[in-house]
């Protein structure tokens, strides 16, 4: 298990996920864009603490796997 | 020069940066386990991003839907809250449509807006035909005009107003305004 917050850190995250919050905050109406903005901002922040990848495969297993199939 | 035309979408992004292709090749050259190690790093950095935003997508997703949700119930319990549109649902998600609020009636003001219009008819004529042929109307023709046509009451309400009957009133708008018609086109 790998947690993602060792590798990146919240502003970078922030920073980005920004064009993918830009395009959901559209969806609701202008005065409730804020709230939204910051709905969502607290939910990646939680998420980044908790959340953990399973195992992610290295490069050189990725690389085998090709050579394999040719 | 060394192979780097894979299949696997990942490899082929990964190795789409300058630096990536640099060690690989690097590594292809003189493999060492410094370098692997270095690369399997570089690597990780690199997924986990990608694994990152698409995981994080989801979630801004449904946080967004969810919101939308959680607010249509709260408009739908509290109908009287005063932040609604005050034009019944069509064009709620314009900008700039006023709210229920903003119809308040200030309590506490001394002057209303009405009486903030002027009642002089011919304050409200721009074209200038048009205010001459106002002008040689009488006194009476150009109230009743101010009351129908500036205030917008009706003849009937008119004819309250001057304790007259509502025909009379009808019946004195319409020959200002046949007059006004004369002359215009005179």
């Amino acid at each position: 298990m790998i947690p993602i917050k060792d590798y990146i850190s919240p502003l970078e995250l922030i920073e980005l996920l920004k064009p993918k919050i830009k395009k959901e905050l559209n969806q609701t109406d202008p005065k409730n864009r804020d709230d939204l903005e910051h709905e969502i901002i607290l939910k990646i922040l939680e998420g980044l603490k908790t959340k953990k990848f399973q195992r992610i495969p290295t490069f050189f297993e990725l690389l085998e796997k090709e050579r394999h199939q040719e | 020069m060394v192979d780097t035309q894979f299949k696997n979408p990942l490899l082929k992004a990964f190795l789409d940066e300058l630096e990536h292709l640099e060690l690989y090749q690097q590594y292809c050259k003189s493999p060492n386990e410094w370098l692997k190690k270095l690369i399997d790093e570089r690597f990780m950095q690199f997924y986990i991003r990608i694994r990152a935003i698409s995981y994080f997508s989801k979630i801004i997703y449904f946080t967004a839907r969810h919101f939308d949700m959680e607010r249509r119930k709260y408009e739908k319990r509290y109908v009287l809250t005063l932040d609604g549109s005050s034009s019944d649902g069509n064009g709620s998600k314009k900008e700039g449509t006023s709210t229920l609020k903003e119809l308040i009636v200030d309590e506490s003001a001394t002057v209303h807006f009405p009486d903030k219009l002027n009642d002089e008819l011919n304050q409200y004529i721009q074209h200038p035909l048009l205010y001459k042929a106002v002008q040689s109307l009488n006194k009476r023709q150009q109230q009743i005009l101010f009351l129908a046509y500036v205030l917008n009451i009706s003849d009937t309400e008119i004819s309250k107003k001057l304790n007259v009957t509502q025909q009379a009133i009808s019946k004195s708008k319409n020959n200002a305004l046949a007059k006004v018609r004369r002359l215009i086109n005179a």
